[in-house]
């Protein structure tokens, strides 16, 4: 049993959960867009390309439990906000291909990408 | 001296002192919250679910853990527990949040991290140049509690049962043998036989995970190759590794205190970051890719000093880690000996960097970050001549990150007992 004293006291000085990060919907998706782009090419520099021009094209829209547009009943739960993530980490190849680098195109596949990322002005995405 | 039974009542006041330095905000909420599917951190959790698995497949840790020091006389036992805090970070959902005055409204969807664990246990029967050999190992991963109380508890425990699965592996289904969501548990086994001679050695046996086992030594040179030979396609086949190298080559016939020389090349399985389409359906295992380091060290300069470059050539190329270490004298092994100290207590102390590329894929940044390894051990304790305990603590230890990029700033311990008779 000794050796579990040092665990014990590690985890005495850990924060276990933290609260959701505000942007985290809108980083997943940008890591979705980089994740089925190197599943699908293989290609890890192209997978961090897009990525990059995700940073250039597109603001994230930051979570927040007070946003009334979330408490609304109607609205999306804060899970929901992963909708984008998801739907583009499922997407065929075919169509990965299909989008290749517009990124509005990529984002045009699940609604809810409009609640985590906006263009930036001037007409990102591309 | 704090005594484990005073620790644990420690955890158990601190436990239920609301507010407190340990009780934050968070530790009110469930463990029962549900993984987000679709997220990096999901694929990460199942990427390091499967590397835990494939780094303590009976085979990989019987040759790397079991058989180098083994049957020196006539047989040995073997065995090593491993715990590693928050491998991965994982988005979930937690209804009940907002109930609880520990677990806000905001808590809602909030951050978990990962503990993966992992006990093997094995033993070594000698019969002059021959030696028969059984290893097990348990491998298992879940989302951690947010009470660090019961969380500890829970490693804890886990530890005693992983012991006991450890033993019966061959009367269980081997592979992955349950998955659901960011949790995991994988059990092997492997037997075999191998045969000694001066010149070197050669090592065959059947690993339960599927797969003929075969490895070869070389004595002089300490040049190694072995590899797992079947079930290399099977979703459930926890491969081992292949690896090729000179192994801590000793200069001391041209003057001692120049130290060993390793060279190694290593290939081995690496979980991906392929997609599920939930937590409950889909494939349940992520694909493989592979990873390959060089590695280049010299150990045991002037008998105290190590040092030691490795580079990852797949599946990204720019991982380098860079690191020096002391030690106690007589701790670093040589092949023809067990590692450590012969008789008392032995420590290792290495510092160093490691340079993380940035991995879009995986939701990682580039980063720089210090790299931590300690190690202690206690040898020929209670009369018992070839018994050794080591305890280890690794931060950021660049081969632990090789194995689970998204582990950075991750604690990992490992405990390790060998006894020969």
């Amino acid at each position: 049993m000794i050796r579990f004293v040092p665990l014990v006291l590690a985890l005495a000085a850990c924060d276990p959960i933290d609260p959701m990060p505000a942007d985290l919907p809108c980083t997943e998706a940008r890591a979705a867009i980089a994740a089925r782009t190197l599943e699908c090419t293989g290609d890890a520099a192209l997978s961090d390309a897009r990525a990059a021009a995700f940073d250039r094209g597109f603001a994230c829209i930051p979570w927040s439990a007070d946003d009334p547009a979330l408490s609304d009943t109607s609205g999306p739960r804060p899970e929901d906000l992963f909708s984008c993530a998801f739907t583009i980490r499922n997407l065929p190849c075919e169509t990965v291909a299909a989008h290749g680098d517009d990124l509005r195109a990529w984002l045009s596949e699940d609604p809810g990408c409009t609640w985590v990322a906006e263009p930036k002005s001037g007409g990102g995405g591309r | 001296m704090i005594t484990p039974f005073a620790a644990l009542l420690l955890g158990a006041a601190t436990a239920a002192a609301q507010d407190s330095w340990v009780q934050t905000e968070g530790t009110g909420c469930s463990q029962n919250a549900t993984p987000i599917a679709g997220t990096t951190g999901f694929a990460n959790a199942r990427s390091a679910l499967r590397t835990n698995a494939q780094t303590y497949a009976a085979t990989s840790w019987a040759e790397r853990a079991l058989l180098p020091g083994a049957a020196k006389k006539g047989g040995g036992f073997a065995m090593e527990a491993f715990t590693m805090l928050g491998a991965a970070e994982v988005a979930s959902v937690e209804t009940g949040a907002g109930t609880d005055e520990n677990c806000p409204a905001d808590h809602r969807v909030a951050v978990r991290p990962v503990d993966l664990q992992a006990v093997a246990l094995g033993v070594v029967g000698r019969a002059g140049d021959w030696s028969f050999f059984y290893a097990g190992s348990t491998a298992f991963g879940n989302p951690a509690f947010p009470n660090p109380y019961a969380r500890g508890m829970l490693i804890a425990s886990n530890l005693v049962y992983g012991s006991m699965g450890t033993m019966a592996a061959p009367l269980a289904p081997n592979g992955f043998s349950t998955q659901q969501g960011a949790s995991a548990f994988a059990i092997d086994w492997v037997a075999g036989a191998s045969l000694q001679k001066k010149a070197g050695g050669v090592r065959v046996g059947y690993a339960g995970s599927r797969g003929l086992y075969a490895g070869l030594t070389e004595s002089r040179l300490g040049l190694f190759g072995n590899a797992l030979l079947g079930g290399a396609d099977s979703q459930d086949a926890l491969l081992g590794f292949a690896a090729a190298g000179v192994d801590r080559f000793d200069w001391s016939f041209l003057s001692k205190g120049i130290g060993l020389t390793t060279v190694q090349w290593r290939n081995l399985p690496f979980g991906g970051v392929a997609p599920v389409s939930s937590a409950e359906g889909g494939a349940l295992l992520p694909d493989r890719g592979r990873l390959q380091t060089a590695r280049v060290a010299h150990a045991n300069i002037a008998g105290h000093v190590d040092l030691s470059a490795t580079w990852a050539t797949r599946p990204a190329s720019a991982l380098y880690e860079a690191s020096v270490a002391v030690h106690s004298k007589g701790y670093v092994r040589r092949r023809e000996a067990t590692a450590g100290p012969k008789g008392g207590t032995g420590f290792f102390a290495q510092a160093g960097i490691v340079d993380l590329p940035g991995q879009a894929a995986l939701g990682l940044e580039p980063k720089r970050r210090p790299a931590v390894r300690l190690e202690g051990t206690v040898s020929d304790f209670a009369e018992m001549e070839g018994a050794k305990v080591a305890f280890a603590v690794l931060y950021n230890d660049p081969e632990m990150l090789a194995l689970y990029p998204t582990a950075v700033d991750a604690l990992a311990l490992r405990y390790s007992l060998q006894v020969q008779f």
